[in-house]
């Protein structure tokens, strides 16, 4: 972690000093502040003052145990930015399935661990559609999480893209009949593509 | 205008909030001299078993002379960055100090107290005695509001505090950030109150940032226990500060 300083030589101290910039805990949200506040020095003052401050990410690198370790901090940090929002034993029993789905020892080391942009679509979707109903986790080689859900034959798969975006396969039983159907759209839409499906069955209680 | 006379004379109590908006509550101790890399490394090991994640931090210095135009860049430690297994706790042991945080879910005062109490006692043990001369509460809240029909909010419906700006086109508000930094009402205590629009995390919602830190830097009493009833009198000015910030709205969606 790191963090990027401009002093005004001339008085030997940071030139955002006249605002209280708070400690950076790399929070999400105290970066973000200190990133804002450090702006707004640099905007009053733009003769004397260039200052940025910020944390560098950890990154991909490392052995495959410690992107499995970043991958799973990651994700749990984005659990914990809207654990307002969600009941405490579903997000305890979220946080296992994700320790599971992304242990060292089962882990193939061919596959990418999940990246935090899929983590967050899916994140977005759970909050959208409000499901009383955990999926089952899984992850594809290149790491978009995958969730599913299951409603006796009737099977809901939803790969989870970056930038809110998901790939969806149905395959729903009516009359005796199996029908599959797929496609790709913005979470925004999910409960209109949804809809002929009866959705409900895979998200209520 | 003193505090008397805009009827300030005492602080608000606290309720309970079911879904309180906390993303990030902070107890913060600074000395005033510096610990060296090795007493910070020593209470970095100390605190392995309740933190056993540690990062180093270093802070990148880039000078310029903006007269004569040279340009120097300096590297040096900026203390550890400590987290517990299921990140929600963070640690910065720093060369003045040291700095308690816990993100959500927010587990309430007491819990974040005693955090803070181990984490200073082994900064203690480690390093040298000597006064402390700053203590602060932060506490960082974000708040989620739902987005009907409109795509923006009126943030005076949800917050006493916000930017007043002439209308100068009928477009909706898509930033802004606010600081103001004031004593208290109490005695030696200062609060500084940051808020700013930040994207929000969950959709077709507005999020707004309310930060308020309460600090103090004289009259720090050097008895441990003392030191601790003065930190927990930074927990209730906050909670003061928070109530007067929010409207019942704020109180209707958190309850």
């Amino acid at each position: 972690m790191s963090e990027m300083r401009v002093l005004d030589t001339k008085r030997g101290k940071p030139l955002s000093s006249f605002l209280n910039v708070p400690t950076n805990t790399g929070s999400e949200e105290t970066s973000e502040l200190v990133d804002l506040l450090t702006r707004v020095a640099f905007n009053l003052s733009p003769s004397t003052m260039i200052q940025q401050t910020g944390f560098t990410t950890v990154g991909k690198t490392g052995t495959l145990e410690e992107q499995l370790y970043n991958a799973r901090a990651a994700c749990k940090l984005q659990i914990a930015s809207v654990a307002m929002h969600l009941d405490q034993d579903w997000r305890s029993r979220f946080f296992a399935q994700l320790d599971n789905l992304l242990d060292f020892d089962e882990w193939d080391d061919k596959d990418l661990p999940v990246t935090d942009t899929s983590f967050k679509t899916l994140l977005r979707l759970l909050l959208l559609i409000r499901a009383k109903r955990r999926p089952g986790l899984g992850a594809t080689s290149d790491g978009h999480i995958i969730a599913a859900w299951t409603a006796g034959a009737n099977r809901l798969t939803i790969e989870c893209l970056p930038e809110d975006q998901i790939r969806w396969i149905v395959i729903y039983h009516i009359d005796g009949e199996r029908e599959s159907a797929a496609g790709q759209t913005s979470i925004e839409r999910v409960a209109e593509v949804l809809s002929p499906y009866q959705s409900k069955q895979w998200f209520s209680r | 205008m003193i505090a008397q006379e805009v009827g300030l004379t005492e602080l608000l109590p606290s309720p309970h909030y079911a879904r309180a908006p906390i993303t990030e509550a902070v107890i913060e101790l600074r000395v005033a001299n510096p610990a060296t890399v090795k007493q910070q490394e020593k209470v970095v090991k100390r605190l392995k078993k309740l933190y056993p994640r540690s990062e180093a931090m270093q802070a990148f210095s880039v000078n310029v002379d903006t007269t004569g135009g040279t340009l120097s860049v300096s590297q040096s430690p900026q203390g550890f960055r400590l987290t517990n297994d299921d990140q929600t706790g963070v640690v910065l042991i720093q060369p003045n100090g040291v700095t308690t945080s816990r993100l959500p879910p927010y587990p309430g005062w007491e819990a974040l107290r005693e955090s803070a109490q181990i984490v200073w006692d082994h900064w203690k043990r480690s390093t040298p005695r000597q006064p402390v001369n700053r203590i602060g509460v932060r506490y960082v809240n974000r708040i989620d509001v739902p987005l009907d029909e409109s795509p923006t909010i009126d943030l005076k419906d949800y917050l006493q505090f916000y930017p007043q700006n002439p209308c100068l086109s009928g477009g909706y508000m898509i930033g802004h950030i606010i600081q103001v930094t004031r004593p208290t009402i109490m005695p030696h205590w200062t609060y500084s109150i940051t808020s700013t629009i930040k994207p929000p995390p969950l959709l077709k919602h507005f999020s707004v940032l309310l930060d308020i830190d309460v600090f103090r830097k004289n009259d720090i009493p050097s008895k441990e226990e003392q030191l601790w009833n003065v930190i927990d009198e930074a927990r209730n000015i906050k909670n003061d500060i928070f109530q007067r910030c929010i409207t019942d709205k704020t109180r209707e969606l958190i309850s």
